[in-house]
């Protein structure tokens, strides 16, 4: 006789018992936007009757599990109107949903997607492409990341750049995707803008806090971008001309209303128009500091994504790539180097409706990253590069149970191949032997398993988990370290293919939501995540000179946990939403250099890294008005991150390179219908970071150096800024539409302190040891034509 | 009204460039500062006393350091004619002694020129450096002692020395600079300290060689460290960059008929680390694109800040015609 546990009963109860005392019926659809037919991910769709809110995933499909009956349907997304739909379920249902954009129109708008206390996903926020084009930008440019940093829990590292910490962790924590493809380097010209270009993005994810077990090799955050699939109605060109770059938009239907494509580039002439106001300061009265004429700053972006389907309908594909490539000589940054730095990513996605209640998306995704980097006047003149590529499988199932339960499984294969440095001579006056340091090899194989489960109307758990195993791989010479872990004290040689070393990273991902009333919640998450990449990075913004290294011998798996506890609420409109949470993080083995770490081209890099524990916590609140002709967002973060690492700052705790105690954005956006307006504000302000600053002087040989006392003990001045923007909509003519975005960065001239640097000053009669800080810029005005052609 | 839209935009435009803005950093603990230098180069040692040089010979120079952002103001000396380089203060009643591995034991006293810019200075004349030798430094000031040790490696003959014109365009550099041809023994880590020195033709004292007043913080410090690192075996004409500046373009050349020293001096690993953090800091200011920025490590022990170094040396003279 069979003998069922008690909990093998209950569990099969939970799974099946609905069939036995209610049929129930799959009800899915496939959301898009009601003019383009893009389809839309992560879009929501919530019913009434049972309270139940189910996702799209990343190809717009959703489905769920209901019993027989009438329902109203909620269909929402962020940039969009909402829609209710009356549904009868009587069978397998299946929808297709077109939502309207909420930007066809300046009247009463709305940006207003799922309601922050109705998801499951604590920590999860959407930004809207509308609100990233239409918020002031830095020399008229819109940038993906840069709104992102408007979030709380969000923080640059530096002014000016698009490197994103996320509730303590450094930015190499941070996964960033496109299209299911990593991005290595996510900045053009040192990080005054990143490599996404606006008019080519559909969707921003960001997940700070529980992530999805889908996700992984980053300990703190996912930025997930998606790219626009291209209208599959109307062939149309976008083409938009700013102050640093312009840019140019095609797409359109292959077959219409069943695929599309879309070619979207962007180049940036930033250094002309550096050097053409360096040979203004020529030619003016008054000298301009600091503008020269021998600048290098040019970069491009070239998207490209075609889309189509079969004629059932359930399979779909899709082909997107990216390619994007920077020059870099600006003397005060940079000196006399010169800096070639790019990414390129492909990715291949398949989209298969296996059943009404199983969906499947296969991805296959290349990455690539690559630098040269010169040291213009050097003796030995010599050209160093690196690269580094991966190729992804990921495939993942979505699997409606039954009204309580869903499931989203799979797994995914990465490969990833590393060259850390090798040395060219640059000509024939070059006084150097070429050289490079051994490749490495590594694999990941992870497989994931999460559930969204909801226990009664009230509360819904999320809880997955992931489960990888590293390997890295020969050929390779190994470095084996002394007992402290800072010197090597053996070595061997792995023939190809052999396994060299191998970690395994087990990730459990737990989130509980416990909904108050339909428009309140308390959420609590729990977290642990594992990273085998590693960014060697030696400065605090980040450098196209950054080496990625997989762990070994020397450097084993980041980890890191994390608990937040938060409580959002929302009107029942969804007009307004409040949300209060607060989160701790504890993380081990995180890296940093020793003092005057040795870098260069060194194959026992390792050597120049310790080990240590990180500790972050904060407290984060955000009030939005996310509908109406005006509209804001209001984020605060009072956080602190703290780094001990045995062998750096006198074995003493530190600050982290992002602890800014007090965090404070105000975005707002205000439209004129009538006049055809729109002015958008961006405030920002910011505790001041923490640099390392000498506290001595003293003579060597003739010359002034310094003494430091520890690691980032000084803080900089606060940080604040005032964005300002107008967008003047020309009236729209039967196939134009055009519109003028005048706007300006740091309004009120605030000499924000980027970096600090020490100089001496020498007069005729005394000398003077000067720490100064440096501002990049203040007042910077731009103008930007749009016009769409259509 | 197009007009002054155009001007304010350009105006604003000018107006966002890179400016400065005056910090306070906190002011730490004064610090001993030990400068030693020791060579086997041989030099007329009546001359060097008389006519020190401050960079040149052997020597051990003792200062205070000083916090940062102090204001220090410059003396002229007495005669007018000179300015003094710096105004660190000299430490002048310390006991400073340097033994070698054979058990020689040579006792500095303060230089007995005692002038500017040489307070600090502690010399002797039977102090005679060999390569191969290892030699330890004690110093006591008050009743605090540092001691340091260091080996002088031998160091490759510089076969030869050539110059070439670089010219870089308009409003840059253009300039002869100059060219090193030595061998390098690949069976051996090495390290160097290429300089080049004018060769005094005065008998008064004079301002060093690449020493110069002037408005611009853009000081050059004559000193830059070569690896053999992905070097050659033959080193077939090394280019100097003739010192180090904050810009790290090229910034001086060499002038015509003028009598040079060409220098080649060995390093240790430990003062080719200390060399190139010097001498990254002089590019390294610390900011958002620069490592963090650090003290130099130090072979001192006893919690003075310097360096004590041993270098042999090979010269050859040469003039650009």
């Amino acid at each position: 006789m069979i003998q069922f546990s008690r909990l093998t009963l209950f569990l099969l109860f939970v799974l099946f018992g609905q069939t036995v005392h209610a049929q129930t019926f799959t009800l899915s659809g496939l959301i898009k936007d009601s003019l383009s037919l893009e389809t839309l991910p992560n879009a929501s769709a919530h019913l009434q009757e049972t309270g139940f809110t189910a996702q799209s995933n990343s190809s717009g499909h959703f489905s769920m599990r209901v019993p027989k009956g009438t329902y109203y349907l909620t269909l929402s997304y962020v940039g969009y109107n909402s829609r209710s739909l009356k549904v009868v379920v009587k069978g397998n249902t299946e929808l297709p949903i077109l939502l309207q954009p909420s930007s066809t129109n300046l009247e009463e708008v709305s940006v207003v997607g799922q309601s922050p206390s109705q998801d499951i996903v604590s920590g999860r926020h959407r930004v809207s492409m509308e609100q990233i084009l239409k918020q002031p930008s830095f020399a008229g440019e819109p940038d993906v990341l840069k709104s992102v940093q408007f979030l709380p829990g969000v923080k640059s590292p530096s002014e000016a750049t698009t490197n994103i910490a996320v509730r303590g962790g450094s930015y190499d924590q941070t996964l960033i995707l496109l299209d299911g493809a990593p991005v290595y380097n996510t900045a053009h010209a040192l990080g005054f803008f990143s490599t996404f270009n606006a008019d080519a993005v559909k969707d921003v994810e960001l997940y700070k806090g529980l992530m999805p077990a889908r996700y992984g090799n980053r300990l703190s955050s996912v930025v997930d971008i998606r790219m626009r699939d291209g209208d599959k109605n109307k062939f149309k060109a976008k083409l938009g001309i700013g102050l640093i770059a312009s840019r140019l938009t095609l797409e359109g239907p292959i077959k219409k209303g069943v695929s599309s494509f879309i070619v979207s580039g962007r180049y940036s002439y930033a250094g002309k128009v550096i050097n053409g106001l360096g040979r203004l300061n020529e030619i003016l009265p008054f000298k301009v500091k600091d503008f020269r004429t021998d600048n290098v700053v040019k970069f491009y972006d070239l998207n490209a994504r075609i889309n189509f389907g079969d004629k059932s309908g359930r399979n779909r594909f899709s082909l997107s790539a990216y390619s994007g490539q920077d020059r870099f000589n600006y003397f005060i940054l940079s000196g006399a180097t010169l800096m070639d730095w790019g990414n390129k990513t492909a990715s291949f996605q398949w989209n298969r409706l296996l059943s009404n209640r199983l969906f499947m998306t296969s991805n296959v995704s290349y990455s690539s990253y690559g630098y040269h980097y010169q040291i213009l006047d050097d003796g030995r003149r010599f050209d160093w590069n690196a690269n580094q590529r991966e190729l992804n499988f990921k495939s993942e199932f979505d699997y409606s149970v039954s009204k309580f339960l869903s499931l989203n499984f799979g797994l995914q294969v990465t490969k990833n191949n590393n060259q850390p440095g090798r040395i060219d001579a640059l000509d024939s006056l070059a006084v150097v032997n070429p050289f490079k340091l051994p490749k490495k090899h590594s694999l990941i194989n992870s497989v994931f398993l999460e559930g969204q489960l909801s226990l009664g109307r009230f509360v819904k758990v999320s809880a997955g988990v992931r489960q990888s195993l590293f390997t890295l791989l020969g050929p390779s010479t190994q470095y084996y370290p002394n007992a402290n872990g800072t010197e090597i004290a053996d070595s061997l040689y792995y023939p190809r293919g052999k396994n060299v070393k191998s970690y395994a990273g087990f990730e459990p991902r737990l989130g509980i939501t416990w909904l108050l009333s339909q428009n309140q919640s308390l959420k609590a998450s729990f977290n642990q995540t594992v990273q085998f990449s590693h960014l060697l990075t030696n400065s605090s913004v980040g450098l196209p000179t950054d080496i990625w290294v997989p762990s070994n011998t020397f450097i084993k798996p980041q980890r890191a946990r994390q608990v937040s506890i938060g409580y959002f609420s929302s009107t029942v409109d969804r007009r307004y939403s409040f949300s209060v949470e607060g989160y701790f993080k504890r993380m081990n083995r995180v890296i940093d250099f020793v003092d005057n770490a040795d870098l260069f081209v060194n194959k026992t890099v390792e050597t120049q890294i310790r080990v240590g524990n990180g500790t972050a916590y904060g407290i984060e609140t955000m009030v939005s008005k996310l509908t109406g002709s005006f509209r804001y967002q209001f984020a605060y973060t009072l956080s602190k991150t703290t780094r001990k690492i045995a062998g750096i700052n006198h074995d003493m705790p530190y600050p982290g390179r992002d602890d800014r105690r007090h965090a404070l954005s105000v975005t707002s956006l205000y439209a004129f219908p009538k006049r055809r307006l729109e002015f958008s504000t961006n405030f920002v302000l910011n505790s001041g970071a923490p640099i390392t600053m000498p506290s001595n002087t003293f003579y060597y040989q003739g010359a002034l150096f310094y003494d430091y006392p520890g690691r980032n003990r000084f803080k900089l001045p606060a940080y604040h800024r005032l964005d300002v923007s107008l967008i003047v909509h020309r009236k729209p003519k039967k196939h134009t539409e055009a519109s003028w975005i005048f706007s300006v960065h740091n309004l009120y001239d605030r000499k924000n302190v980027f970096t600090a640097v020490s100089k001496t000053v020498d007069y005729a009669t005394f000398q003077y040891y000067k720490i100064s800080g440096l501002t990049p810029f203040g007042i910077v005005p731009s103008v930007t034509y749009n016009l769409v052609i259509k | 009204m197009k007009k002054c839209i155009t001007l304010l935009f350009i105006q604003s435009l000018l107006l966002a460039c890179v400016s400065e803005v005056n910090l306070s950093p906190a002011k730490g603990e004064i610090k001993v500062v030990i400068e030693g230098v020791l060579t086997d180069e041989d030099y007329d040692r009546d001359f060097q006393e008389k006519y020190r040089r401050e960079d040149q010979g052997n020597y051990v120079r003792l200062t205070y350091s000083d916090p940062v952002n102090s204001f220090v103001p410059y003396e002229i000396s007495p005669d007018g004619n000179n300015y003094t380089r710096d105004r660190t203060k000299a430490i002048r009643n310390a006991l400073v002694i340097i033994r070698d591995d054979l058990g020689k034991v040579d006792t500095l006293k303060p230089d007995s020129a005692q002038r500017e810019p040489f307070y600090g200075y502690y010399t002797s004349r039977d102090l005679v450096g060999k390569a191969g030798r290892t030699y330890q430094l004690f110093v006591k000031i008050k009743e605090k002692e540092y001691t340091a040790t260091a080996f002088m490696p031998p160091v490759p003959k510089l076969d030869s020395v050539s110059t070439i014109y670089i010219n870089r365009g308009i409003n840059k550099f253009s300039g002869d600079l100059p060219l090193f041809y030595f061998q390098n023994n690949l069976s051996v880590k090495e390290y160097f300290l290429p300089k080049v020195t004018v060769v005094p033709q005065y008998t008064d004292i004079q301002i060093p060689p690449f020493f110069h007043f002037s408005e611009s913080p853009d000081r050059i410090w004559n000193y830059e460290v070569l690896s053999d690192d992905h070097l050659p075996s033959y080193i077939d004409g090394y280019m100097l960059k003739l010192g180090t500046t904050s810009s790290s373009y090229f910034t001086y050349a060499l002038s015509k008929n003028v009598i040079y020293d060409a220098c080649l001096y060995s390093l240790t690993k430990e003062a080719y680390d200390y060399y190139s953090v010097l001498i990254s800091a002089f590019q390294n200011d610390g900011g958002a694109y620069s490592p963090s920025p650090a003290s130099p490590p130090t072979n001192i022990k006893g919690g003075a800040l310097g360096f004590f170094n041993a270098s042999s040396a090979s010269i050859k003279r040469f003039t650009v015609r």
